[in-house]
């Protein structure tokens, strides 16, 4: 599958008067393959969007190297931005316009017809306000008029970060299915978000970011993996009791709740049920234990992060 | 470039800013012209009469005055014509058609000014409200894109400017055929106040060029305002004062040259310092271009943040 985002060593500072320079990214290596969406994740101030302006040519690299679509960034952008939609934070738009005007101004940019904006007004559901001034726009409305922006050009590629911030629940709901249907469509849907549960919903792949570097990529299921260690969760009638059998045993064990989360590979099922039925001990649940991407980002970040719920 | 030129254009004619200082200025232009109307008395035949021969009169004299030791310039006849022939100034003040000239110079000031701020505001709003990151997002070539806004902004300021000395000229004429006088008018003066026209348009262009591309170093209307205020009343001021014979590369009295077209001598303690409008025109684009070129390395270098 062709690489849609290649990311290699990219490295950002930026220079303060009198300081030392704050590393924004460092050394950032990531590559995006082509179809599906793609969770970007990190802790504010991870370089999510640092590494999105670099990627868009808005900002330049210390070091290092990035190519969109198979282009390099910036030379080669021009060659390819047609292909990408975007939204870089908050959807900048002129306030003083409709919303209408804002999207016929990028459209006519690109040659887009008129027909065109009609139509992506329509997908996010602002058809009706499209006359009305960008500035009576609530944040979700803006949110959503900056994805009618990104889906002007009938992108290949989809660069959202944190499209769902500022959207009430039911907003996120149609975020959610709309990331879900474009990346059905088989577009590549890029999306950079802290809100953790949404990306695990929709996203087919992910990568972490903490500190400017990449602590984890694959699909969901490698990373939540890699974020727990493997482990299993049993369910037995006497907690403590079960965990002493299996720490008898050799394997490490915690009581989390009403179970017991033992440290050991999924595969490694048996020996822990024999442990425990040596002690008398019959389990009423023993199911591999994932987790969540929550706790694999908190314990790939570094849990002094402030997560999304 | 020109769906990029399109979209720019369309943005431009969009922005409130615009609309707001045209009519405004089309207003003003209406309310100073009606005021101006309802001051003036047209001269009746017999203050015509009187006047042309009072001129005549005053013309005779100055031929035979003994003018030595002043600086006349070209022929005595031409001088005492030029000075003393214009019966207008023997009647009582009423408007006068072929004052149109010296009307269009005179708001240039005002047009220069409303093209500084447009200049300045279309540019720095970008920045100030963040739609320069959506812009680059759809055109990531940024020369490209300021090019074409210096365009827009160029044009748009010259059509606006010209629609206000239209507005105003039109307004005049018929201001003076009811309540002054159109004599004076002829092919002449419908060269000059052509040429006065087009002067005060280009003046107010090329303020907007400046004040877009000192926009683009600053990335705020408020702060190129005050740059452009600051360089041409203190700076400029304070060369004229202390260091008179670099005037004539100081941007604001070549401008004055340019708009009166005229070839002037200015005596200073230092000595003449002399004004051409070929050297003015040569100032005034040297001064847009290093302008420019600050702006368009400015927006080809800068992060956006």
């Amino acid at each position: 599958m062709e690489a849609v985002i290649e990311i290699e060593g990219l490295r950002k500072e930026y220079r303060r008067l009198r300081k030392p320079p704050t590393v924004a990214l460092d050394g950032l290596d990531l590559e995006v393959s082509e179809g599906g969406v793609f969770g970007f994740l990190g802790p504010n101030g991870a370089g999510k969007t640092t590494t999105i302006r670099c990627i868009l040519g808005l900002v330049s690299a210390s070091a290092g190297r990035a190519r969109l679509l198979g282009n390099d960034v910036p030379h080669g952008l021009s060659r390819v931005i047609q292909r990408v939609g975007s939204i870089v934070e908050a959807p900048a738009l002129f306030p003083r316009f409709t919303g209408r005007r804002n999207l016929e101004i990028l459209a006519r940019i690109d040659g887009i017809a008129r027909d065109a904006v009609d139509t992506a007004l329509d997908r996010v559901g602002l058809t009706a306000r499209a006359n009305d001034m960008v500035r009576t726009y609530s944040l979700g409305m803006k949110q959503r008029l900056g994805i009618a922006a990104a889906l002007l050009k009938d992108p290949s590629l989809l660069i959202l970060d944190e499209p769902a911030n500022g959207l009430d629940p039911a907003g996120i709901v149609e975020v959610r299915d709309l990331l879900r249907s474009l990346g059905a469509e088989g577009r590549t849907v890029f999306v950079s978000s802290h809100i953790l549960s949404e990306v695990q919903q929709v996203a087919d792949r992910v990568a972490i970011l903490a500190r400017g570097r990449l602590v984890a990529a694959g699909s969901v299921h490698d990373v939540l993996a890699s974020g727990r260690g493997a482990r299993i969760a049993v369910r037995v009638p006497d907690l403590e009791a079960g965990r002493l059998a299996l720490v008898d045993a050799g394997i490490a064990a915690i009581i989390e709740g009403d179970l017991i989360r033992a440290s050991v590979p999924p595969e490694e099922g048996e020996r822990v049920t024999r442990a425990l039925v040596a002690q008398g001990l019959y389990p009423s649940l023993l199911q591999p234990d994932e987790g969540n991407l929550e706790q694999a980002f908190l314990e790939l970040t570094g849990d002094d992060h402030q997560v999304g719920a | 470039m020109r769906r990029l030129l399109s979209s720019e254009l369309l943005r431009f004619r969009s922005r409130r800013l615009v609309i707001v200082l045209l009519v405004g200025a089309l207003a003003g232009a209406g309310v100073g012209l009606v005021i101006a109307a309802f001051q003036s008395t047209p001269p009746t035949d017999a203050e015509l009469v009187s006047a042309r021969a009072r001129a005549d009169r005053e013309v005779a004299n100055c031929l035979v005055s003994d003018w030595e030791g002043v600086a006349i310039g070209g022929s005595l006849e031409d001088f005492c014509r030029a000075n003393f022939g214009d019966p207008s100034q023997y009647m009582r003040s009423h408007l006068k058609l072929s004052d149109l000239p010296k009307v269009l110079e005179g708001i240039s000031s005002i047009t220069s000014i409303l093209g500084l701020i447009v200049g300045a505001s279309v540019v720095a709003a970008s920045w100030q409200t963040g739609t320069i990151s959506t812009i680059f997002t759809w055109e990531p070539r940024r020369l490209r894109w300021f090019a074409a806004r210096i365009v827009v902004i160029a044009v748009g300021v010259l059509a606006m400017t010209l629609v206000i000395v239209a507005f105003l000229s039109a307004g005049l004429a018929v201001a003076a055929a009811l309540r002054g006088s159109t004599a004076g008018v002829d092919g002449d003066w419908g060269t000059n106040v052509s040429s006065t026209a087009l002067r005060v348009s280009i003046i107010a262009a090329i303020s907007a060029v400046i004040g877009g591309a000192v926009a683009a170093v600053g990335r705020h209307t408020a702060a190129a305002l005050g740059v452009v205020f600051v360089y041409t009343a203190v700076v400029e001021g304070l060369i004229r004062a202390f260091r008179p014979l670099w005037m004539s590369w100081l941007l604001g009295d070549n401008i004055v040259t340019f708009l009166s077209w005229r070839t002037t001598e200015f005596g200073s303690i230092q000595g003449p310092v002399t004004f051409t409008p070929g050297h003015a025109v040569l100032v005034i684009l040297g001064y847009t271009a290093i302008v420019l070129l600050f702006g368009f390395t400015f927006v080809r270098i800068r992060d956006v943040q």
